[in-house]
């Protein structure tokens, strides 16, 4: 058999539950050694390494997940997306983008409904730690361009920033999973309205509840809309918008990169 | 398709190991996140450290750690994610995220295994088994080689552990890492304890097999430790790097050191990671045989 045809059956043997491995009996069983252990028995051990390290990748990835649903919950429902989802590249951080719209899709967290969100939450809290690290934007940049010129600039997000929008108490959640005893479940069936940009300004990674309009405008300026456009767009939806106070804000924040690296 | 690379002039002036380096102590150990502060703090006494270049890629957080620690010791980047056996092109991206580390730390050894990963646009996070005939030979050379060039420098290729054998096999695995380091310019990083695997699972002798292995080739080696699985009346070896260097693979060590010099070795744990005094521990354990089958490697050592 020729190798290409041994590594996509094999591979395709690995990416099914492991009960579709023991009822194999196609042609890749021919080009192993037959001897005391029988080649299913070692295809399982193979089996056992690919699904078992792929699933502790997404369990690391998305512990509070693990914490609402529990362990048994969250290794099956890793298993089902890593054969629908396995890793695209050899680089395992980035591992698990895409298990939000997976839950979505599951029918047993169907009733869950939140869980989709706190998986986006998580995957960005978890993975702001392997964003590129740069420079922040220096407090008095601003001041240094010709004011004609501002409302031009592009102020880009740091690499590590996500902004989430969700209907349910992110944080709430977050809270009562990792001290239940203290706190009572939140109520889901409110509308919270959560606005949250999460972010690593240096070493740590920050969890910063948004106004309204804070969260309107980064959103503006992270899809790469010049800030007095973004401004401006803002200011119709919320009248009250301070802007200043917005800047002052996130520039102390690092939210911005330095307008350096956008060149 | 096995278009035919060369290799730039660059690399074929390479005439010696890579590891050339004038490594004052030759036992490293495996730089993982949980060690970097300890390491930081306290400086232990350890020739070099490696890290998995794939932890650093894109920048990030670890960066910060081993900035630091690359100001301190020599380095190493051992990669998990080429997937050098498979039978396509390496991923360009990775090669060009991995230069980028190789430019920025410029690490004494670089290296990646004999085994697949990646098989279409799936790739499954394991080194997975191949068979040791003449088309694998000629697919796992196209890409050392395709690496290499994008390297532009000479690199290493570790023996496997596996768990299951091939019957198509035109040659022993000893034979084929030495004829992979001759066809491609490469050369071996002999993990002691997959050879140890390799002669549980397989029923080969170990001591023939390191007997067998052409010591121009071999530029590092690893010690690390295993799982033995149960299945029915017999067992298979798994290398799971979560365990200390069991008694056998330091007498195959002790052995390797005789057949092949002194050679930079490393201890390397992957999980359930114990306290860092474990390791050091191991790398004195390594050190000292060196030290008794060739004490002039440490005539020049500042101890």
């Amino acid at each position: 058999m020729r190798l290409n045809k041994v590594q996509t059956t094999f591979k395709e043997l690995m990416l099914k539950p492991v009960k579709n491995l023991e009822e194999y009996d196609g042609e890749l069983l021919g080009v192993f050694e037959k001897n005391d252990i029988s080649p299913h028995d070692r295809l399982k051990v193979y089996h056992n390494n690919v699904v078992g390290s792929l699933t502790e990748a997404i369990r690391a990835t998305y512990p509070l997940i693990e914490n609402l649903v529990g362990e048994d919950f969250i290794k099956t429902m890793a298993r089902a997306f890593i054969f629908d989802h396995p890793p695209s590249g050899g680089c395992l951080h980035e591992y698990g983008a895409g298990f939000d719209e997976f839950i979505k899709s599951y029918e047993p967290a169907k009733s869950l409904p939140y869980l989709p969100d706190m998986a986006t939450f998580e995957f960005a809290t978890n993975t702001a730690y392997y964003a590129p690290n740069d420079n922040a934007l220096p407090t008095d940049a601003l001041a240094q361009i010709p004011p004609e010129n501002l409302g031009k600039t592009l102020l880009s997000l740091r690499p590590s920033a996500t902004l989430i929008s969700s209907r349910y108490p992110i944080l709430g959640i977050q809270e009562f999973c990792n001290n239940p005893d203290q706190n009572d479940p939140p109520d889901l069936e409110i509308n919270h309205q959560t606005t949250l940009l999460i972010i690593r300004p240096q070493l740590e990674v920050n969890i910063l509840p948004l106004a309204q309009d804070e969260y309107l405008t980064l959103t503006l300026l992270k899809q790469k809309m010049p800030l007095g456009n973004a401004i401006e767009k803002t200011l119709t939806a919320h009248t009250n918008f301070d802007f200043t106070a917005f800047l002052q804000k996130h520039i102390a924040l690092e939210t911005f990169s330095s307008l350096a690296a956008n060149t | 398709m096995n278009e035919s690379v060369s290799i730039p002039q660059t690399l074929q002036t390479l005439s010696s190991s890579p590891s050339g380096l004038p490594l004052m102590d030759p036992v490293g150990i495996g730089l993982r996140s949980p060690y970097y502060q300890e390491i930081l703090d306290t400086d232990p006494k350890i020739g070099w450290v490696e890290v998995h270049p794939e932890n650093y890629f894109g920048g990030g957080i670890h960066r910060h750690y081993l900035d630091q620690i690359a100001e301190k010791y020599a380095i190493s980047l051992h990669a998990v994610g080429l997937s050098l056996g498979a039978d396509q092109a390496v991923d360009t991206n990775h090669l060009k995220q991995f230069k980028e580390l190789i430019d920025r730390y410029k690490p004494f050894n670089v290296s990646d295994h004999v085994a697949w990963s990646a098989s279409g646009n799936a790739h499954l996070n394991d080194l997975l088994p191949l068979p040791y005939t003449t088309e694998t030979l000629e697919r796992l050379t196209n890409n050392i080689k395709q690496t290499q060039d994008y390297f532009g420098r000479a690199m290493l290729v570790e023996n496997p552990s596996t768990y299951i054998a091939f019957k198509d096999n035109e040659m022993s695995e000893h034979d084929f890492m030495n004829k992979l380091c001759e066809e491609s310019g490469c050369f071996m990083l002999l993990d002691i304890n997959n050879i140890y695997v390799q002669s549980h699972n397989h029923g080969l002798d170990p001591r023939a097999y390191i007997d067998s292995i052409n010591p121009k080739y071999v530029s590092e080696m690893h010690l690390a430790g295993h799982i033995e699985k149960e299945v029915g009346d017999h067992s298979i070896l798994v290398d799971t790097h979560n365990q200390e260097v069991c008694d056998e693979a330091w007498v195959l060590y002790e052995h390797a050191v005789k057949h092949l010099g002194t050679i930079p070795t490393l201890i390397e744990w992957d999980q359930d990671f114990p306290p860092l005094q474990t390791l050091l521990d191991e790398a004195e354990s390594a050190r000292s045989i060196i030290k008794k089958i060739a004490p002039e490697s440490f005539d020049h050592a500042a101890e």
